[in-house]
């Protein structure tokens, strides 16, 4: 970065620092009047009486809601300005050429074509990473799907899954659908293809394996070809080393693979302080986990492909 | 009373009536499926032995005098036995160490574009089959399984089956590689 970039770089943290704080006043401010309103509820019957009577005690909640609201619109701008120049910028410095759309995810559509994730009524997808690494093009979005019940105020939520989705070029030419859900995923289908067909449960010649995956496929033999012992191997240290269920499905010459992480990646921090650094290590830190599949399940070994 | 009886006997039956029902299509259905894994060890073997002989075809261009490469393998023959399939996939494996060794007296042959994609395609082939062997002998463990623990084995003892052989990996990949320096 020269010294011109370096400099305008700079001015951009200082300005995002500063809307940090003003989004973390705006939503400590916003509780206050909730918690005087409160306090009111406590005090002398007369005086509670007497606010009650008067409806004044309503105000307190009315104000607060609005400043959270308004609080809550600050912080998707500094979000936004956030992901465009900090999250950017570490995502460059990560991949060397890699496009990064922080409103944009993987649509819907594709998500549930593989089948293996159930619907649920609202879907969000953000933070799309695309770009080739080592050689192989991959695909990642932050992805949430949900089942929401009730009116304005959502009384029933439901998380199916929250997390990093991600797709890859698979190493290998293959032609049926193949699903690997570690058990105790939350939110997977049971099995089913494309066509809404059930697929066939599988036990492969590795125990271990079998007790921490459950596997269904179209075709065994295919289901063999690409689970070989040392794709099942790797397979197990990616569940040791990563955080979050996993779940693979290898379609249409892609892997699919659903990391439930529980989280939103590359999101600004509100009452900590923009330490670039640590922000830095944690971006390469989300990012490593697309590298991390490449490196261990051997996505680059072009043997079968060429 | 009696007829309280009646009805738990009735019952009884019923149950094993559906039991043995259920374990004797539960065998014949990995009877198929172990079939459906052979005949894909068939499909493997076969793509095998066309790729050899297409290598064949490349060696023979340029190892004229080379009179090792004359490898008489057979052809494939579908409905051949476990055991015929395993001395075809040794015979297979033979054939292409051979041509291994041809192939590094004649580094042009190596440089050929048709020999180096050939050799590509053997790996892929390998995979294959190594995919089709492990289909196979997992299909048969399960059968075997349930055919000697109880009470799976008594309809099995009924219906005259027996254990099914493993498709075998080959003598010279057990044995000690040998390093050479």
């Amino acid at each position: 970065m020269d010294n011109n970039h370096l400099l305008r770089f700079m001015a951009v943290l200082e300005d995002l620092e500063r809307q940090r704080k003003n989004v973390a006043f705006l939503f400590v401010f916003s509780a206050i009047p909730f918690l005087l309103s409160v306090i009111f509820l406590f005090a002398d019957r007369e005086t509670y009486r007497y606010y009650f009577a008067s409806r004044i005690i309503f105000l307190p909640y009315l104000l607060s809601f609005g400043l959270a609201v308004f609080a809550g619109n600050k912080r998707k701008v500094y979000a936004k300005q956030f992901k465009r120049y900090v999250v950017e910028y570490g995502i460059n410095q990560y991949f060397d050429n890699a496009v990064y759309s922080p409103d944009d995810g993987i649509d819907e559509s594709t998500v549930f074509s593989t089948k293996m994730i159930i619907k649920g009524n609202h879907f969000e997808s953000e933070d799309l990473i695309s770009g080739l690494y080592k050689g192989v093009p991959f695909t990642q979005s932050d992805v949430r799907i949900q089942y929401r019940q009730g009116g304005f105020k959502y009384s029933k939520s439901i998380d199916y899954f929250t997390g990093r989705w991600m797709i890859f070029r698979f190493n290998k030419n293959f032609v049926c659908n193949l699903q690997v859900v570690e058990r105790g995923f939350i939110g997977s289908r049971k099995g089913i293809d494309t066509t809404g067909d059930r697929l066939h449960k599988l036990e492969l010649d590795d125990e271990v394996f079998n007790r921490a995956f459950k596997t269904n496929c179209e075709n065994q033999q295919e289901a063999f070809y690409i689970l070989t012992p040392q794709m099942m191997e790797r397979m197990l240290e990616l569940r040791e080393k990563t955080k979050g269920k996993l779940m693979f499905c290898f379609l249409n010459n892609s892997l699919y693979i659903a990391c439930n992480t529980g989280k939103n990646s590359f999101e600004p921090p509100i009452f900590s302080k923009i330490d670039l650094q640590r922000i830095m290590n944690e971006t390469f830190n989300d990012l490593s986990l697309i590298t991390s599949f490449v490196d261990s399940l051997n996505l680059d070994n072009r043997l079968f492909k060429e | 009373m009696p007829y309280v009886v009646l009805a738990l006997v009735l019952l009884l039956f019923a149950v094993a009536a559906v039991w043995i029902i259920s374990t004797r299509n539960t065998f014949a259905k990995l009877i198929v499926k172990i079939k459906e894994a052979e005949s894909g060890i068939d499909v493997a073997l076969t793509k095998r032995f066309d790729v050899l002989t297409k290598l064949l075809d490349v060696t023979k261009g340029y190892a004229e005098h080379e009179k090792e490469i004359l490898v008489k393998t057979a052809e494939f023959r579908s409905g051949s036995t476990l055991k015929e399939k395993e001395q075809f996939n040794s015979q297979l494996s033979d054939a292409f160490r051979q041509i291994s060794v041809v192939a590094e007296n004649y580094p042009q042959l190596t440089a050929d574009r048709s020999f180096k994609e050939l050799q590509m395609s053997i790996s892929d082939v390998e995979e294959h089959l190594q995919a089709a062997r492990r289909a196979y002998n997992g299909n048969v463990s399960v059968f075997n399984q349930k055919l000697i623990t109880f009470p799976s084995n008594v309809i099995a003892d009924s219906m005259g089956l027996e254990p099914i052989e493993f498709f075998q990996a080959q003598e010279a990949k057990r044995q000690d590689v040998e390093m050479k320096f």
